[in-house]
């Protein structure tokens, strides 16, 4: 993929103002245990939104809840003005662990939304070609799953998701599942891709680096049950230099943010682990 | 998998682990699994009575109890036929059970270990694997007439090989690494046998006992039905088509299914508890590889 | 499986790689070659009962005879043979299409699994051949009785392994699916079916290994003219030993053929090529 870094690409193009996700007051119950408490946001179209919170805080959760593979036990959560009900084209998804299809070419994988909306198989394989060449995959067309790296799978993943055009681009941990130089590598070179993509995006990280990299907003959740605790814009342009001072900043005050709110979570952690030792069960 | 029996199989088919109370846990399974099989039975009855099937064909579960009973005889077991019927099978598959056993864990352990006698036997082995054990029973039928002894032998032949293929199975599977540690402790042969080999190959050895003990009754059935002069299930089973005694069947059938289920669950369960589930740990009734 | 051998050489000799290969050959030959040959010549001299156990190129003879327009009737073998197959491959036709529909209805619903799996883990361990005499008895002696004893041996297998298989895969194949807009009929061809692939040629050949053996004893119960299971026990009736011999033999290799040839070349057409699908 070729990527031309000494030419300063402007703020992501017209990340307009109208909300294209909203969320209100969503509350989420998986059993007894109350995993999100008060959830209210808006994400406006074409804007890139990071989700990051303490492991087990449910980010993954809202994300399957916009993807509407959960429903909310509470609250509304509206695309385009009309509420969520299931799964469906319109919000496209990337798996931390790939979910490729074993059986089915780095082709047929891409084309898959397609062949499944019935486009003809000529105008689907051009289509997905374009986006073969803009993740680096040109040459793998006909490559099965198994023999790629995890760094291409996930490419794939992302190619797959994006061929057939949804207007929302999810993505769960993408990253979380490649090794460090692979992540790195894979942040560089798509930086440019979500300018190409442009649409809604909406990323779950654990990672402060990714987010700031990536993203416009930063959505930061308290541990469970999770609230939103802080909502931080950056308006840098890309391809982003993380030792560019402007950029360092938001990632300390993300990453304060953070941590205080993994040392209230261990310690809650704490406190109950205790209390089950006094029980002494 | 290959090696689960099929009732263990089916009994495994999920298990689901929720933390609950402890009541719960032990009456929940027992209620799960029953509560569907009684609805099966009523609705079986209700089928049948109300004239939706015909009796003729498939009896009502109350006939079939009811003939069960009548051949259980309680009131003087001693002459119940169902029980010889019973008792006469059991021998048989036990028997040759034994017998298969006896021959095979030996030879295999041979085979396993030694790497140019498994080259040379293992495409015969392969061949004879898949045979239908049945199909030697026209050969023992001539040359020793009907009876136990044909019986048995074609049931020793339907347990053999599974045991034979099992057991080398088992021994080539044991890692170098764990002969080297004992070996180099300056274990002798002995030792060795005792320390390593035995519960090395032990779970595949045992599940390859259990395959055998499967393939073995499932054998035993159909030898009974060609060969057997006048006692066992299959022979009542099958005898019983002269008189049109559909009754007698299905009775005949649900032996079979509960001592299948017993033998695998309770003789092998606990074998098994006793050997693979305290050395391995596993939760799970499946069979090892 | 690739298997670690034991390191205890029970073998006298250390051997290079090409010599072995021989010695292994020439034993592999031998263990068949000698018995027969030792066969052959006790049963011609007299050392064993030339009746019980006639020479092997007498049965060969006979297969060969039989086989061709000179059997009685002519080409006996090849009818056998040919309704045996086709008995076997009704049955496990009809198993793999009702065994997958049920197995992946239990694997999907846990609300099925739990009404249904008691029943089937009830009636999974009945010997197959249990039921002959009651479809006898209703049907009488037909193909379809012989059809339907493969069809309950295989059945069996192929739902427990394909309810299984589907437990195992990955949910989110099916998410990614839905949030493509796929309807279900889509799901169910081009997720569901593919994904449980493996585990349908497992299935399917354990099931075939079942069923060879059940159809083998059916046939000798419930077959009226052609199979070879009736080959072999019509002939135990006039006591034509070579035929017996003969038909044993024929059993084996068919056996050995289903159970590795077949199933082995269309795994490695599919499953090899994809790894796995978890």
């Amino acid at each position: 993929m070729s990527v031309d870094s000494a030419r300063i690409l402007p703020l992501r193009n017209g990340a307009g103002t109208n909300p294209k996700i909203v969320a209100k007051n969503i509350q989420k119950y998986f059993g007894s245990v109350l995993a999100m408490e008060d959830i209210s946001c808006s994400i406006n179209e074409r804007e890139f939104v990071a989700i990051i919170g303490p492991s087990g805080c449910g980010k993954s959760t809202f994300l399957y809840l916009i993807a509407g593979f959960e429903k909310a036990s509470h609250g509304e959560l509206l695309i385009n003005n009309v509420p969520i009900v299931g799964p469906g084209p319109d919000r496209g998804i990337v798996f931390q662990e790939f979910v490729l299809f074993p059986w089915l070419t780095v082709l047929r994988n891409v084309t898959l939304g397609l062949d499944i909306k019935g486009v003809p198989r000529q105008e689907a394989e051009e289509r997905a070609r374009k986006w073969i060449r803009l993740t680096g995959l040109s040459g793998f067309e006909d490559a099965y799953p198994s023999t790629l790296s995890g760094g291409m799978k996930q490419r794939v993943a992302i190619a797959r998701a994006l061929t057939y055009d949804p207007e929302v681009l999810l993505l769960d941990e993408p990253f979380g599942a490649l090794d460090v130089q692979t992540k790195n590598y894979m942040i560089q070179d798509l930086q440019n891709l979500w300018l190409e993509a442009s649409r809604t995006i909406v990323m779950i990280t654990h990672s402060v680096s990714e987010a700031v990299q990536l993203a416009d907003r930063v959505l930061i959740l308290s541990s469970r049950p999770s609230r939103i605790i802080a909502d931080i814009a950056i308006k840098l342009p890309h391809p982003r230099d993380l030792r560019d001072p402007l950029l360092r900043r938001h990632e300390d005050e993300i990453t304060g943010i953070l941590s205080a709110e993994v040392d209230k979570a261990m310690s809650l952690e704490r406190q109950d682990s205790t209390k089950v030792e006094r029980r002494g069960s | 998998m290959p090696n689960a029996t099929r009732s263990e199989a089916a009994v495994a088919l999920f298990s689901e682990q929720k933390p609950r109370s402890t009541v719960y846990r032990a009456t929940a399974p027992v209620v799960v699994f029953t509560l569907p099989i009684i609805a099966f039975l009523v609705i079986w009855e209700v089928a049948v009575r109300s004239g939706g099937i015909d009796a003729t064909i498939l009896p009502p579960p109350s006939t079939i109890v009811e003939r069960g009973w009548m051949l259980l005889n309680p009131a003087d077991l001693g002459q119940s036929i169902l029980l010889i019927h019973i008792g006469v099978s059991l021998w048989r598959a036990l028997i040759s059970f034994a017998l298969a056993a006896l021959l095979a864990i030996p030879f295999g352990f041979f085979l396993g270990l030694n790497k140019t006698a498994y080259l040379i036997a293992s495409p015969l082995l392969s061949l004879l694997l898949p045979l239908p054990a049945v199909a030697w029973t026209p050969i023992f039928l001539v040359s020793l007439g009907q009876g136990d002894l044909t019986i048995i032998a074609v049931c020793f032949l339907g347990a053999f090989f599974p045991i034979l293929y099992s057991t080398i199975q088992g021994v080539r599977g044991i890692g170098r690494h764990s002969l080297w540690v004992v070996r180099s402790m300056g274990a002798g042969w002995l030792d060795i046998f005792r320390r390593v080999l035995l519960p090395g190959a032990l779970p595949t050895l045992i599940s390859g006992l259990k395959l055998g003990m499967a393939h073995s009754w499932r054998t035993l059935v159909a030898a009974e039905m060609l060969a057997a002069l006048s006692h066992g299930l299959g022979f009542m089973i099958f005898a019983a088509r002269s008189y049109m005694d559909v009754s007698t069947m299905f009775v005949g059938i649900v032996c079979l299914a509960v001592i299948g289920l017993l033998i695998e669950r309770v003789v092998f369960g606990s074998l098994e508890a006793v050997t693979i589930r305290r050395w391995h740990g596993t939760g799970k009734l499946g069979p090892s590889r | 499986m690739s298997v670690e051998t034991s390191d205890i050489r029970l073998e006298r000799y250390d051997l290079s790689t090409a010599s072995f290969g021989a010695l292994v050959g020439i034993g592999r030959a031998a263990l068949i070659i000698v018995p027969l040959l030792v066969w052959e010549l006790c049963s011609r001299f007299g050392l064993i009962n030339g009746f019980l156990f006639p020479a092997p190129s007498l049965i060969l003879y006979k297969l060969w005879v039989q086989s061709g327009p000179n059997g009685n009737p002519p080409y006996a073998i090849l009818w056998h043979v040919a309704y045996s197959m086709l008995r076997l491959l009704s049955g496990i036709t009809i198993a793999v299409i009702v065994g997958t529909l049920i197995g992946v209805a239990l694997g999907m619903s846990r609300r099925a699994r739990l009404v249904f799996q008691p029943i089937i883990s009830i009636l999974m361990p009945v010997p197959t051949l249990a039921w002959t005499p009651v479809l006898l008895l209703v049907i009488g002696i037909d193909n379809r009785t012989t059809i339907l004893v493969v069809f309950l041996a295989a059945v069996f297998e192929m739902i427990y392994i394909i309810a299984g298989g589907i437990e195992m895969m990955n949910v989110k194949m099916l998410w990614v699916a839905q949030s493509m807009g796929a309807s279900n009929g889509q799901i169910f061809w081009r997720v569901i079916i593919p994904g449980v692939f493996p585990y349908l040629i497992t299935g399917t050949r354990l099931g075939t290994g079942y069923a060879w053996r059940a159809l083998i004893a059916a046939e000798m119960l419930a077959a009226s003219s052609y199979g070879l299971g009736f080959m072999i026990y019509d002939a135990s009736e006039y006591m034509n030993m070579d035929v017996i011999y003969g038909g044993v033999m024929l059993i084996a290799v068919l056996g050995y053929l289903l159970e590795n040839v077949l199933i082995g070349k269309v795994e490695a057409a599919t499953t090899e090529k994809w790894g796995s699908t978890q």
